[in-house]
């Protein structure tokens, strides 16, 4: 009776830990909303369904309600579930030994979520538009402060260049919010920042950024600084080369952002020898890894210098989960951009591209993932062996059920982590229009691929003022 | 058995449900709480208290208590270039209410108070009677403007960090731009963080 009650209990554990579907199920309900920029349905269901994010993924709910709401133009609402997901990050900051515990009986995901660094920087930088969008200039630069101190954090723990610790964009977005405010040489050191930045992170340095950047180093006496970042003269004029200029700044939104999804490797483990993993990779194509298992226990160690017989040797099957980049096609290309006063249209520029930063993201934690999933597999491995000792009958279906059962739930529990924003665009692009202080109407066009456009909008009504920023924000998510 | 499972589930139900509820209690507007080591009404107070004192302890009052006259005030833009988002009409509104009350300074209505007062004055000139109605061109200018910025150092490392707030209020004759007073709090605060928690 007892083992009955240990079998069912062990499948109601698992049944429960078992629930990352959860996150499966947002990304369906939520992505046809999004691609058709109706957000506040979006923003409506989440609300409705707060258990399909759950406990662990608090930071998660207030920053994908944060985000539609940014979409929508509800920048104060947008600020107050974002800035909720900032604090919650903040909270996270203690791990929790009962949490960390489980996740190495179970899988990752029952720890809290706490965020990947790229979505931590966009989530900074859209409460900054937010603000900015009420013209609230020194409360963005806020945001830009808040934001260096983490990737300071980032930078000290990381060392080397190799990993994500700054953002292009953001220094970019920052030297333009910093010379709103009149703080040229903030600005400057910004600049600087996201030249150096995008040298060193996935995405390539837009043309017109190495530029401007020439430009404005060269306009505000630090040619040394072009010097340093080895920039060469531009070939083509950049408008808009001066300090404080009032413009309208549009940001725009592109496409259907990346998301995660989980890898399944299958192989065996021979114990205290090697870990032998295969997985088929959507092409069709199968990859092997091959790592060494965890040393032999003391136990075993102690068996072996008696000259007894050990365990090693054995081989088990195992399974787990890694998770992998989900990229998804979109028509939207760039957006054009027409404004009052000019005769062509402005073309936007990418500044970040978010399959690109996820792709970096798993690469740079693919080594402590792997380490974690390994460690967890084989002390699972080895835990459903000793289960299955215990709970066997002397009733042989009954064992052949246990032992069956056993292994299919032990692989049930093996979940990657596949949570991240999915809500995020596939990229971020930017138009700047120098103009003179004034009222303007713009009209922004969403461009495919073949130069068709796909939607339209008009924004009426914005009123430039002297040395000052207007931004407009647009998405596409076709 | 010395405790069957009933006495131990009878023991540990109210434990679990007094650990459920939400517990609320009152405490002095003038306690000082840190719970996460970020600006808070005590930093605010501090500054009040600071700016305050010095504010009306300080000469520039002499000129206008000589001439008997009492100056006018408007609050300006106290710049947040801290790494926080501060409400800094907490200690501004302080501020204000104190000197108002010493009977030695007066203020006026801000910017956006004022466009706000325009629009009821304009709309009094064609619905109220015209002996309540208020007129235009009658408001009091400003002899002096307070302004001001917060800003922060902070140096961190893992979970420790030293922040530094440095609060400067300024009142500007508006006339000749002359600065008649400058005042200064600085609050520095040693922040630890637990690593892990249960």
């Amino acid at each position: 009776m007892k083992k009955i009650i240990l079998f069912l209990t062990a499948i109601g554990c698992i049944l429960f830990f078992s629930c990352a579907s959860r996150s499966a199920l947002r990304k369906e309900k939520l992505a046809d909303s999004t691609r058709k920029n109706e957000f506040l349905p979006a923003v409506d269901f989440i609300k409705k369904n707060p258990k399909l994010y759950g406990r662990n993924n608090e930071l998660l709910y207030n920053l994908d309600i944060g985000i539609l709401y940014h979409y929508e133009g509800m920048h104060d609402s947008s600020n107050s579930y974002l800035l909720n997901a900032i604090n919650v990050y903040h909270d996270l900051f203690a791990r929790s030994v009962t949490n960390e515990v489980a996740s190495m009986l179970v899988n990752d995901n029952v720890r809290p979520y706490r965020s990947r660094p790229y979505e931590l920087t966009f989530l900074h930088q859209v409460v900054a538009f937010n603000f900015l969008a009420f013209d609230k200039v020194h409360e963005a630069l806020v945001e830009t402060r808040r934001m260096q101190l983490l990737f300071d954090e980032w930078e000290r723990k990381n060392r080397t260049d190799e990993k994500y610790t700054s953002d292009g964009m953001f220094h970019f977005l920052s030297s333009i919010v910093y010379d709103a405010a009149g703080e040229s040489d903030n600005a400057m050191i910004s600049l600087f920042k996201s030249v150096k930045a995008y040298k060193n992170g996935p995405v390539k340095l837009p043309s017109y950024i190495q530029n401007y950047a020439y430009n404005m180093f060269k306009l505000n006496d630090r040619e040394s600084d072009n010097e340093l970042l080895k920039l060469e003269p531009p070939k083509v004029q950049v408008p808009g080369v001066d300090n404080n200029i009032s413009e309208i700044v549009f940001i725009g939104y592109s496409g259907k952002g990346p998301s995660i999804e989980e890898a399944v490797w299958s192989g065996t483990y021979v114990k205290d020898g090697l870990l032998v993993v295969h997985h088929k990779r959507p092409d069709g194509k199968r990859e092997t890894m091959s790592l060494p298992a965890p040393p032999i226990p003391e136990s075993e160690l102690k068996k072996a210098e008696k000259g007894k017989k050990t365990k090693s040797g054995t081989t088990f099957h195992i399974k787990f989960a890694l998770p992998v980049l989900k990229t998804h096609s979109s028509k939207t290309k760039a957006f054009k951009v027409h404004c009052d006063g000019y005769s062509e249209p402005f073309t936007t520029t990418v500044i970040n591209d978010f399959d690109l930063q996820v792709a970096k993201n798993l690469e740079d934690t693919k080594a402590a993932t792997l380490a974690r999933t390994v460690a967890r597999v084989v002390i699972r491995t080895i835990t459903t062996q000793q289960t299955k000792g215990q709970l066997t009958t002397n009733n042989p279906l009954a064992n052949i059920l246990i032992n069956v059962g056993t292994d299919v739930l032990a692989d049930q529990l093996e979940k990657a982590d596949t949570r991240s924003c999915f809500l995020l665009p596939k990229t971020v692009q930017i138009a700047r229009i120098p103009v003179k202080p004034g009222v303007y109407t713009i009209d922004v066009a969403a461009m495919g691929g073949a130069g068709e456009v796909l939607r339209t909008k008009k924004f009426s009504n914005i009123k430039v003022g002297t040395n000052q920023k207007k931004f407009v924000f647009y998405s596409s998510f076709e | 058995m010395f405790l069957s499972k009933k006495r131990i589930i009878c023991w540990l139900l109210p434990l679990l449900v007094v650990g459920c509820t939400t517990k609320v209690s009152r405490v002095q507007s003038d306690s000082t709480m840190d719970l996460t080591g970020r600006w808070n009404d005590t930093d605010s107070r501090l500054v009040a208290e600071e700016m305050i004192n010095d504010c009306l302890s300080q000469r520039w009052l002499y000129k206008w208590e000589e001439e008997n006259k009492r100056p006018t005030v408007i609050v300006g833009n106290v710049v947040n270039k801290s790494h926080e988002h501060i409400s800094v009409e907490t200690f501004v509104k302080n501020m204000e209410r104190a000197l108002l009350n010493s009977g030695k300074v007066d203020f006026v209505a801000t910017k956006s108070e004022r466009e706000q007062l325009r629009d009821e004055k304009a709309d009094m000139a064609e619905n109220a009677s015209v002996y309540t109605a208020k007129s235009m061109g009658e408001e009091t200018g400003a002899d002096l403007m307070l302004i001001g910025t917060i800003n922060t150092i902070v140096d961190q490392e893992g979970n420790k960090a030293v922040v530094f707030y440095q609060t400067n209020l300024e009142l500007v004759e508006i006339e000749s731009n002359r600065k008649v007073w400058i005042g200064e709090k600085k609050i520095k605060k040693y922040v630890e963080r637990a690593k892990t928690k249960f």
